[in-house]
């Protein structure tokens, strides 16, 4: 069988989904073939994670309100329909109707206000946008509306200040802080019923795979000389590189990226990272550990399994009678012994893995790493920007357009009062 | 599975025996929950769908028939559920300029991810895990579906084709199929230059 027939059939024969024959196929092929064997250890990694996933408590009232749907059954399923809501909608309608009840005069004014407004600002949100859509410094939510006392126009666009205010994308802090409850479910909590998995293997000597990154900032021009030093500092440690390139970022102003994944005896990876650190201002630094303790001593126990397995074939084959008997034996002992190399590969992958820690470093210029946001994000932000901009002229204008109503309106009097 | 004489709790169930048919949801909410939540990744949205899903085996009970086992039947009316919830809100919620500060987390960091073109964060990271929780998301519902009901509840690919009602060669292809993008995802994840996807995070927020 080639290679390209055995890796579509390897995730059945994770899952113990193949027939009798297909497996042992598949088993002796992969005890001969590395490439297979790396392959079934990476899809072996996919699903030993997700099935290290935590079981999630379901909030308490979710019983109490199954039961409660259940029990007012007919009646229960417009209630299901009727949560989906459009507060924003609702608000802006309670905008028009304030904007109505403040009379027809102060209406007819604000309407007026709004006119020039508008015109004015087709010609400029577009200029708005532009300007906001690069820099959008520190000016973050200046002055809005400054306080126009005495007229409903105004203060309805007061109300339109604090509409876009609201509707303005949270920022850093605030999204922060929302994140932990709108998820159900913390970081924390889910980290230590992560723990908790492994904790019957408590005791016993851990495996781990350690994932290191660290994000180093240098100098201008000094990128080159650094990877080097980087590079030698793995050495010195009788680390290895298993790929590392050099690139120029033509997004980032012209900028040079180094990039390298390297791995390093695990008892040396805290030193090499410590090391590695002196070389510029680290801007990033993380680990990630993957415990694969259960997974290496369940490999274990079924090597064992086998072995002992393999002795009483060998016994049997020594008490045989028959040539047909010993033919038979024989058949069963080689495939189990296929079976042994195969869980001894992956046993032995998972070794080197955790031996060999895994560090991948970026080393970037210094002033680089202002990367541009994304676009979505940019426009969103100048449309905002732009109408508060617009709250802020209308506040500003507004006076002049009642100076200007009012003079109309005496003018037109004293025109009907010759009249 | 769960209880001892399933078959006979059902049956009373479905003659309207509410008693019995708290014992159901008791035995099955943990698990439908868990299957709706790594399907949303909401909590809030696991739990209308659990909720949902109840409902409406309580109205369906009496026809049910037993041709498959009620397990099979309430996980399939829990994935239908799923699947559906993701097509409607896909269209609803994502780029929504009418609703910006109210999508959920997932959705907020979908909008990040994204923008920078990346699987994931990284820096809370700490397991792979929990890295999986993350990468999960990313990959299309239907793929989803199948490794959730293989990996994280652990049934076998018959059962499998039943609850999501195809082929047992499509289960098959499905599942190697889907391991092998989310491995992609999870290197992706790993190679990507990470200092890019941490300013692109604090941009975005
Ligand atoms: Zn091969």
């Amino acid at each position: 069988m080639t290679c390209r027939e055995v890796s579509g059939l390897l995730s059945s024969y994770l899952d113990d989904e193949l027939d009798h024959e297909s497996h042992g196929i598949v088993e002796a092929h992969l005890a001969t073939c590395e490439h297979c064997q790396a392959a079934l250890e990476e899809l072996w990694q996919v699903k030993s994670a997700l099935q290290s996933l935590p079981v999630v408590k379901p909030p308490p009232e979710l019983h109490a309100r199954i039961m409660e749907a259940v029990s007012d059954a007919p009646a229960a399923e417009p209630a299901l329909r009727g949560v989906e809501t459009s507060p924003k909608k609702g608000r802006f309608r309670w905008n028009l109707s304030s904007f109505r009840r403040g009379g027809f005069k102060t209406a007819a004014l604000a309407l007026a206000a709004c006119l020039v407004i508008m015109i004015l600002s087709s010609a400029g949100t577009l200029h708005f946008a532009r300007r906001y859509y690069a820099p959008m410094a520190a000016k973050e939510q200046s002055g809005v509306a400054p306080q126009e006392p005495g007229t409903t126009g105004s203060a309805a666009f007061e109300e339109g200040g604090q509409f876009f205010k609201m509707a303005q994308v949270p920022s850093g802090d605030e999204l922060e802080s929302v994140q932990p409850q709108s998820r159900g479910i913390s970081d924390t909590e889910l980290a230590d019923q992560y723990s908790a998995t492994g904790a019957d293997t408590a005791g016993l000597e851990r495996k781990l795979i350690r994932r290191a990154r660290l994000t180093l900032e240098v100098s201008q021009g000094t990128v080159d000389a650094t990877s080097r030093q980087a590079i030698h500092i793995v050495r010195s440690y009788q680390g290895y590189i298993e790929s590392s390139s050099m690139s120029v970022d033509e997004s980032n102003k012209q900028s040079t990226v180094f990039y390298m994944t390297a791995r390093v005896p695990s008892e040396h990876l805290d030193p090499a990272i410590d090391e590695m650190s002196g070389l510029g201002v680290v801007t990033q630094s993380d680990t990630l550990e993957q415990d694969v303790t259960e997974q290496y001593m369940d490999l274990d126990a079924r090597i064992n399994n086998k072995v002992q397995q393999e002795q009483r074939l060998l016994q049997i084959l020594g008490n045989a009678n028959t040539v047909g008997e010993l033919l038979q034996v024989e058949a069963e002992l080689s495939r189990v012994r296929t079976e042994i190399e195969s869980l001894q590969g992956r046993q032995n992958l998972l070794e080197k893995s955790s031996a060999m820690s895994f560090l991948s470093v970026n080393i970037v210029e210094e002033g680089s790493r202002k990367s541009s946001p994304s676009p979505w994000t940019d426009i969103w932000k100048a449309f905002v920007k732009a109408w508060q901009d617009l709250a802020v002229f209308v506040a500003k204008v507004s006076p002049v357009i009642i100076v200007l109503g009012a003079g109309y309106f005496l003018v037109r009097r004293a025109i009907a009062k010759q009249g | 599975m769960a209880l001892p004489n399933e078959q006979a709790i059902v049956e009373r169930a479905s003659r309207g025996d509410v008693a019995a048919f708290e014992a159901l949801v008791k035995a099955y909410e943990t698990k439908l929950y868990n299957v709706a939540f790594r399907m949303v990744s909401d909590s809030e949205d696991a739990m209308d769908i659990v909720q949902e899903v109840f409902l409406k085996a309580y109205q369906a009970l009496p026809s049910f028939r037993g041709d498959s086992k009620f397990s099979t039947w309430i996980y399939r009316i829990c994935m239908n559920a799923s699947l559906d919830h993701l097509r409607r809100h896909k269209k609803a919620q994502v780029y929504s300029l009418d609703a910006p500060v109210e999508f959920s987390d997932s959705e907020a960091q979908r909008q990040v991810e994204d923008s920078a073109e990346s699987t994931e964060e990284i820096v809370e990271a700490r397991f792979l895990g929990e890295k999986m929780l993350h990468v999960l998301n990313d990959l299309e519902p239907h793929y989803r579906a199948v490794l959730i009901l293989c990996d994280v509840q652990g049934y076998s690919y018959q059962e499998i084709a039943e609850i999501l009602d195809m082929s047992l060669g499509t289960v098959k292809s499905r599942i190697h199929r889907a391991r092998n993008i989310l491995r992609k995802l999870m290197d992706a994840e790993q190679s990507f230059p990470s200092y890019v996807k941490q300013d692109e995070r604090r941009d975005d927020r």
